[in-house]
């Protein structure tokens, strides 16, 4: 098992190696500079390359590249072509409110879609499973900036319930969080309903019902441990998107997380703060993905088994 | 059936966690009631760079209108458009027009205290030449003196008769605290803590969030009744009108056109619309041989229709059609009306260029309202026989693509914040300027623009501005689109509120 985990981690390296060389080969050789970017399409030629000069922008792409790889290596990043603060500066202000976000939606995205997935599930067929099915797919398909445009419409200036922008409080994470949940919920609910609909016609849950089970334990107890497995591959995919896929949410609700930074980065061509967005992101995620692996263990114990006579065999 | 079993109310629990840890406060009340007020929360739509006035990113907009809150230049402009002396307090030209000598108030402090001197000056001006702000302004500049704590001497390489109201307008010569420039060193530009002599002072940045200025109650001209302002980002146009709406937000000047009917409805807001500095126009490339033909500049003028144009771009209300390059505040405007669209006309000028059977041309746009030009542009010159092609570029990709020549068409934006027909036509019109998109080259524009900058006669300068604008009109050499209309709304109880037109916030003017 611990060999599992350290040859996962190992892989990571290889990993983000591609990553790194993919998102700088894009970042440089892209048309347009860092300097008119930030001076603006008025500002004179000669304002647009001293700046990029100071920026070392100017330098051939392999010498920028061997550079950067060099820095990395002694861990420096470098700074921000736009604030000129160190990188990680920036995205260690701004992950904590991403983080909420996506725990938030998270949270969400399991108490509505695992439960009405169940539903839907077990009452095949009814109305609920059509109403259900039915939202969830129109849910699914609406644009997100939408969804979010009408809930601000709604819950701020209809009922001024809600406040419109910002991060002063929870009330403002609660619109970003239902617009977000919304969309993953309604896949989460499609999944769980196929996976139930299979779990439930398996021959353990007959027998659990000949035993005299009550309806509740045979799907909460028996039937969902089977069900869920995939669904929680998805939902560990889930929440590493959202880290990193936030940008709609966080542009119209104007939250300052990583997702509004990578999109600021971008346009202003400050390619050392894209670069550690990326980065961050790429590493967080292959964590999440081998955390999911190995909840698996936990919850399924025919995996566990396999990891045990893995290393057995060694 | 028990269909709500004990890991949902876990979860729901965590959920309820979370809204305790969330309540951190960033100290910005979302509380209207108090009264009477004395903050406000100012919604800008893109957030700055830097607040340092000495680069020319202090003309970008996000950054200008938080940069002239904490800064204030050796001159100002006042309402009528006459220079007025701000820390300078008097100032003589010498005849030759090489010299000028400012006399510098003693009473001028800075934000920490600091007494403002001829060094901190002197400094300004280096760091902006240095900085290359503007060739135009700085590019005169051959030497610059501190003579004595109250004294600034900047000498010329040669006469320049804009030179004053360019030290009067440009946000690059906002004066420094050099002592503070030079110890926050990399942090100047996101944190200028007692850099400026301004009205507010800087308080704090929070990245993705907020610019926060306070009042300099010590402000020499009195401190401003609005103590406490917050420019508060918010990306998306429509959010920004709902928080006005709200209440969440006290001004918000990036009102999408398409919002201002609904907001003028408002009662508890006020509109204001004007006419703004900025003119969009079409630069024809004539290095490409086929617009070096002028019946073929004059068959993409007739083919036009401006009406429609604006109406297609900006919802009708964005902007004010032009045949002048020049904006009517500025010194040495010269109006001139589009001409009207006539596609017959148009076939027949492109028939006797040589093209009987009509061209093909590109349009190279960027997203915004270029790429809303270039698409009704298309559909325009289709019916006079112009295939139109557009090419699509992210903005500092359309300007790689222009400088190196490569575009036929593009439609570009100028500002005419200077209000001087040099600053605003040497750009767009000399030879070998770097905004001269259209690659003009006139020995007569250039003679012109030379002699005039250095005339010290105002009558004879306008007259050689309006010859270079009807070398340029009768010529087609570019075609002006439409001035663009600047709107911006707040809450009707904020007194002294109006748009400028540059859309920036003279917050010291603003009072509830």
């Amino acid at each position: 098992m611990y060999r599992y985990v350290i040859k996962r981690l190992l892989l990571i390296i290889p990993i983000l190696l591609g990553v790194i060389l993919i998102v700088f080969t894009i970042m440089n050789v892209t048309p347009g500079d860092p300097g008119r970017h930030m001076l603006g399409m008025s500002a004179p030629q000669e304002a647009v390359d001293a700046l990029n000069e100071t920026l070392g922008y100017n330098d051939p792409f392999p010498v920028r590249l061997l550079n950067y790889l060099k820095n990395m290596v002694r861990l420096d990043f470098g700074n921000s072509y736009r604030t000129k603060q160190p990188v990680f500066d920036e995205i260690i202000n701004r992950f904590p409110v991403t983080f909420k976000l996506a725990i938030g939606t998270m949270i969400l995205t399991i108490l509505i879609g695992i439960p009405l997935g169940v539903l839907a599930a077990v009452r095949q067929y009814s109305k609920l499973d059509m109403i259900t099915t039915f939202t969830a797919l129109l849910l699914a398909a609406a644009p997100s900036f939408w969804l979010a445009l009408l809930m601000i419409l709604l819950f701020s200036l209809y009922l001024n319930i809600l406040p419109p922008n910002g991060i002063g409080s929870f009330s403002h994470y609660i619109m970003p969080m239902l617009t977000q949940a919304v969309v993953y919920a309604a896949s989460t609910l499609r999944m769980t309903r196929t996976t139930m609909l299979e779990a439930i016609r398996q021959d353990y849950v007959r027998t659990a019902r000949g035993k005299g089970a009550s309806e509740a334990r045979v799907i909460w107890r028996h039937a969902i441990k089977n069900a869920l497995l995939p669904v929680i591959t998805s939902l560990g995919m889930s929440f590493g998107a959202m880290l990193g896929g936030t940008i709609v949410i966080e542009q119209v609700f104007s939250m300052p997380g990583l997702g509004s930074l990578v999109i600021l980065a971008i346009t202003t061509k400050d390619i050392p703060q894209t670069m550690a967005v990326t980065i961050f992101l790429a590493t967080l995620f292959c964590m999440i993905m081998l955390v999911v692996d190995l909840l698996y263990a936990f919850i399924d114990p025919r995996v566990k088994t396999r990891y045990l006579q893995g290393r057995l065999a060694r | 059936m028990k269909l709500f079993p004990k890991f949902m109310v876990l979860t729901l629990a965590m959920l309820m966690l979370l809204t305790a840890c969330g309540g951190e406060k960033t100290g910005i009340s979302d509380d209207n009631s108090i009264s009477p007020r004395s903050d406000l929360v100012i919604g800008i739509i893109t957030e700055p760079t830097a607040l340092i006035p000495s680069t020319a990113a202090s003309d970008a907009q996000s950054n200008g209108r938080i940069v002239d809150n904490i800064y204030e230049g050796l001159l100002y402009v006042d309402e009528s458009g006459n220079i007025q002396p701000n820390i300078a307090e008097s100032w003589e030209i010498s005849t030759d027009g090489l010299t000028y000598t400012f006399r510098l108030r003693d009473d001028v402090k800075f934000h920490n205290g600091d007494i403002l001197t001829a060094e901190d000056v002197k400094y300004t001006f280096d760091e902006c030449a240095k900085a290359g702000y503007s060739v135009e302004i700085t590019g005169t500049f051959a030497e610059t003196i501190a003579e004595d704590d109250t004294t600034f001497v900047l000498k010329l390489t040669m006469p320049s008769s804009p030179m004053l109201r360019n030290i009067a307008v440009a946000r690059g010569l906002y004066i420094m605290n050099k002592a503070v420039a030079e110890q926050l060193g990399d942090k100047f530009s996101v944190a200028p803590v007692g850099a400026g002599s301004g009205p507010y002072k800087f308080e704090s940045w929070e990245s993705g969030q907020n610019v926060c200025l306070v009042s300099n109650e010590e402000y020499r001209k009195g401190a401003p009744s609005i103590k406490k302002v917050v420019f508060k980002f918010i990306k998306e146009a429509s959010a920004g009108a709902i928080a006005l709406e709200t209440g969440n937000v006290d001004i918000y000047g990036d009102v999408s056109m398409v919002d201002v009917p609904n907001l003028q409805n408002n009662k508890d807001l006020q509109v204001s619309l004007i006419q703004g500095d900025y003119v969009y126009y079409l630069c024809m490339n004539q290095k490409k041989d086929i617009f070096k033909d002028i019946r073929v500049r004059q068959a993409i003028a007739y083919s036009l229709n401006l009406d429609e144009l604006i109406m297609a771009v900006t919802n009708g209300i964005g902007g004010t059609k032009t045949g002048s390059l020049t904006t009517p505040s500025c010194f040495g405007y010269k109006k001139y009306d589009p001409v009207e669209q006539d596609f017959e006309k148009a076939k027949q000028l492109l028939a006797e260029a040589g093209y009987p059977d009509g061209i093909t041309i590109e349009v190279a746009i960027s997203d915004g309202s270029r790429k809303k030009i270039g698409e009704t542009m298309k559909g325009m010159l289709k019916n006079a026989g112009i295939n139109v092609e557009l090419k699509g570029f992210e903005i500092s990709a359309l300007a790689d693509y222009c400088t190196k020549d490569n575009h036929d068409i593009v439609p570009m934006v100028a500002k005419g914040y200077i209000y001087d027909a040099d600053s605003e036509l040497t750009d767009k019109v000399v030879t070998g300027t770097w905004g001269n998109f259209s690659r003009i080259s006139i020995p007569r524009i250039d003679e012109l623009m030379a002699l005039g900058r250095q005339e010290p006669d105002d009558a004879r300068r306008i007259e050689m501005y309006h010859e270079v604008q009807d070398i340029v009109h009768d010529g087609y050499h570019i075609i002006p689109l439409y001035y663009v209309n600047n709107v911006s709304a707040a809450d009707v109880k904020l007194k002294g509120f109006k748009t400028r037109p540059d859309l920036s916030y003279h917050v010291w003017e603003l009072s509830w």
